[in-house]
């Protein structure tokens, strides 16, 4: 039983945006930066068992004994990419663990990485086919797309373009059918454009979950791989599949119910298994158990009797700025309904202490101005011996605050 | 060539992403927008969620022209009569069919859930809506329980089975498969793709080959978790494979997401890798 092969393209794709008059998008690095980039990737990359691409370009400085004439070489052969379905010859790479035809040219970027499985470099295979396009091949999968290619697969890499968005759905196909490898980059369209390939993330996960026996590990690391590509100038949307930080977070009542109750109906895989963590945003669709949940989180005390008003509240604030509420604006209503509603303005007109109001303050940071506001206000009340005045302070504390709210919202 | 008629859920499974909060105005506003694009339902809420919801729906329908206006329900009567005050063109019920939602979420069995199925869709059709029933969580689902559902729907009066694949694990051959077992019944197909594999679109579009005629969409792609089958990414896909027919193009979808926008906080869209609108204007001067 052969195991899959997922080849991440990232570094060719970065070294030809670095090329002059490349139309691909570059990445926000120099090139002493991208070397240093390039082995923080490469290690990332084979940690969690994606196999990488290492473009001609960069194995210079990557290995120092790297000879120029071979690089150009293979660079030119590099360049001439179409979308159309095309079968080249695959030599035009060098790949880590694949020696390539030209032995002597070749011989410079194999590098004899310590913990590579045997397993990998002794497959014997020369080199590969890479076919790459086939953007609108999906509605020719079900009448024998694949099974033409399949007296190929122990030496054709499938990478199909993603015009159609239908990248990652082929690729996986592809795998599923008997194809044995598959290439892409990590982030795939979303961030590389259309031609890049499907994302590698997604196929994996793919794979996994329709338990077919991959050799990846340590996908929990994949935050990181964001995390070096946004250094790189390529920021993740927080909503991508799999790599999103935010697509763990939910909101509306039955789901937070349910996820309590059993996360794996709401999840198509576990937030730990892709380095991520749930979390509880507070807004419009909230239930009583998310405002409980969050509230336990943020470590504020809310007594039962209150959760009912402060979910009204909760969802009219959230309606009226169009957007759910930040932990902070959740602390602050959580802060002011807890006070019974007399107290506060009878606080304000004796002017005693006003205790409700510099609690409101302490607990929850605003910016210096307008702390140095409130604190003014605050002074004044003290100060101030008609109650007149200090009632006016109060209405001005109130509207400092909802100005800092509008602006922080 | 056949026609694809987009239902479009960003009211009610779109709005469920955390994060976006619709107010009644901007509902009304976005559902005209939709209409005027040429989608051919809208899923406007849950009449369930409070009279204000309710409320929400009788305006919606009111400006919507062509487009039809569907209510969402969970399998309980007290639901569907909710809806039926608001007498939609479509009424929605949505049963969890995999056996983990079955016993995990509704401690029940399987054939409880099947004969309150069927409660529901008649009460539900005796107002006169057309019933269609979703099958949430429908690809852990094997393909005997499906047929039988489906048939149990069909008997009782529903003409639409909505595969809702509730975390996004389908592949397209699983889609394409689900699809015709459904139209062997003699029922309506609809797919309802999220996009937690990155694969919400070519699900979408399976589905569509194999013969559903209605497909879920979202502005943007917003939903829960990675999302749901952005309306702009699955039109411009469909244009692109030359083989379907949609009464909203790939243009079309892009220019009515371009409008809508503006309507939207501009950092809820930036998660959803919207590229930022030039002026805010253009969404009021175009009609």
């Amino acid at each position: 039983m052969h195991t899959f092969q997922l080849l991440d393209t990232t570094l060719s794709l970065f070294s030809t945006a670095m090329r002059p008059g490349s139309y691909r998008r570059r990445p926000r690095l120099s090139r002493e930066d991208l070397t240093h980039w390039a082995v923080k990737w490469l290690a990332l990359l084979q940690d969690m068992g994606f196999f990488v691409e290492i473009p001609p370009d960069l194995p210079e400085s990557l290995h120092a004994a790297a000879s120029t004439a071979a690089t150009s070489a293979t660079a030119t052969a590099a360049t001439t990419a179409t979308t159309a379905p095309t079968v080249r010859k695959g030599t035009f790479y060098s790949n880590q663990y694949e020696p390539l035809p030209d032995a002597e040219a070749g011989s410079e970027y194999i590098t004899d990485t310590p913990g590579m499985d045997a397993g990998l470099t002794s497959d014997g295979q020369a080199s590969w086919l890479r076919l790459r396009g086939c953007d609108h091949a999906l509605p020719y999968t079900e009448c024998g797309f694949f099974d033409r290619l399949m007296p190929l697969r122990d030496v054709l890499e499938f990478c199909p373009g993603d015009q159609a968005g239908c990248a990652t759905a082929l690729a996986v196909l592809w795998l599923l059918r008997g194809g044995r490898r598959v290439v892409g980059s990590i982030g795939g369209s979303a961030l590389h454009g259309p031609s890049s390939g499907p994302a590698l993330e997604e196929v994996a996960l793919c794979l996994e979950n329709h338990e077919v026996q991959t050799n990846l590990r340590n996908l929990h690391l994949l935050p990181e791989a964001a995390a070096l590509l946004h250094k790189a100038g390529f920021t993740v949307p927080s909503h991508k599949p799999v790599l999103g930080n935010q697509i763990f977070a939910v909101e509306s009542g039955i789901h937070v119910d349910g996820i309590a109750k059993n996360p794996a109906l709401y999840e198509a895989y576990a937030p730990e298994s892709v380095g991520l963590e749930r979390s509880i945003v507070v807004g419009k669709h909230s239930g009583r158990a998310a405002l409980r949940l969050k509230a336990a989180q943020l470590g504020i005390d809310l007594p039962e009797a209150h959760e009912g008003r402060l979910l009204a509240v909760v969802q009219k604030m959230a309606v009226r700025q169009q957007h759910s509420l930040s932990d902070r604006q959740f602390a602050m209503l959580c802060e002011s309904i807890t006070l019974p509603s007399g107290r506060k303005q009878r606080a304000a007109a004796t002017g005693a202490k006003d205790a409700p109001i510099t609690t409101t303050v302490a607990t929850a940071p605003i910016t210096t101005s307008v702390t140095g506001a409130t604190v003014a206000a605050t002074s004044t009340a003290a100060t101030a011996t008609t109650t007149a005045t200090a009632a006016t302070a109060a209405k001005g504390v109130k509207g400092a605050t909802a100005q800092s709210e509008k602006r922080h919202g | 060539m056949a026609d694809v008629i987009l239902v479009d859920t960003t009211l009610r499974d779109g709005e469920q992403a955390p994060g976006f909060a619709f107010s009644r105005g901007l509902k009304v506003r976005l559902a005209a927008l939709l209409d005027a694009a040429g989608v051919g339902q809208i899923e406007a809420g849950i009449p369930a969620m409070g009279p204000g919801e309710r409320k929400t729906l009788c305006k919606i329908m009111d400006v919507c022209f062509q487009a039809r206006v569907s209510t969402w329900n969970r399998l309980c009567e007290a639901d569907i009569k909710n809806s039926l005050s608001c007498a939609p063109h479509v009424i929605h019920v949505c049963c969890p069919l995999s056996d983990r939602q079955i016993f995990c979420k509704l401690r029940s069995d399987r054939d409880k859930v099947m004969t309150a199925l069927q409660r529901c869709i008649e009460l539900a059709a005796s107002g006169g809506a057309e019933v269609s029933v979703g099958f949430e969580d429908v690809s852990h689902v094997t393909g005997q329980q499906l047929a039988q559902a489906a048939t149990a729907a069909a008997q009782a009066g529903a003409r639409r089975i909505r595969l809702s694949d509730t975390v996004g694990r389908y592949t397209p051959d699983a889609v394409a498969k689900a699809v015709r077992l459904v139209l062997r019944q003699g029922l309506e197909a609809e797919i309802h793709a999220h996009n937690d594999f990155g694969m919400a679109v070519p699900n979408s579009l399976m589905a569509a080959y194999a013969g559903a005629r209605y497909v879920d969409t979202t502005l943007w792609g917003i939903g829960e978790r990675a999302g749901n089958c952005g309306m702009g990414a699955f039109t411009a896909a469909l244009d692109r494979l030359e083989h379907h027919n949609c009464a909203v193009s790939g243009q079309g979808a892009a220019r009515l997401e371009k409008k809508a926008a503006p309507f939207i906080p501009r950092a809820l869209l930036e998660a959803w890798n919207v590229p930022a609108a030039r002026t805010a204007r253009c969404a009021f001067t175009a009609s």
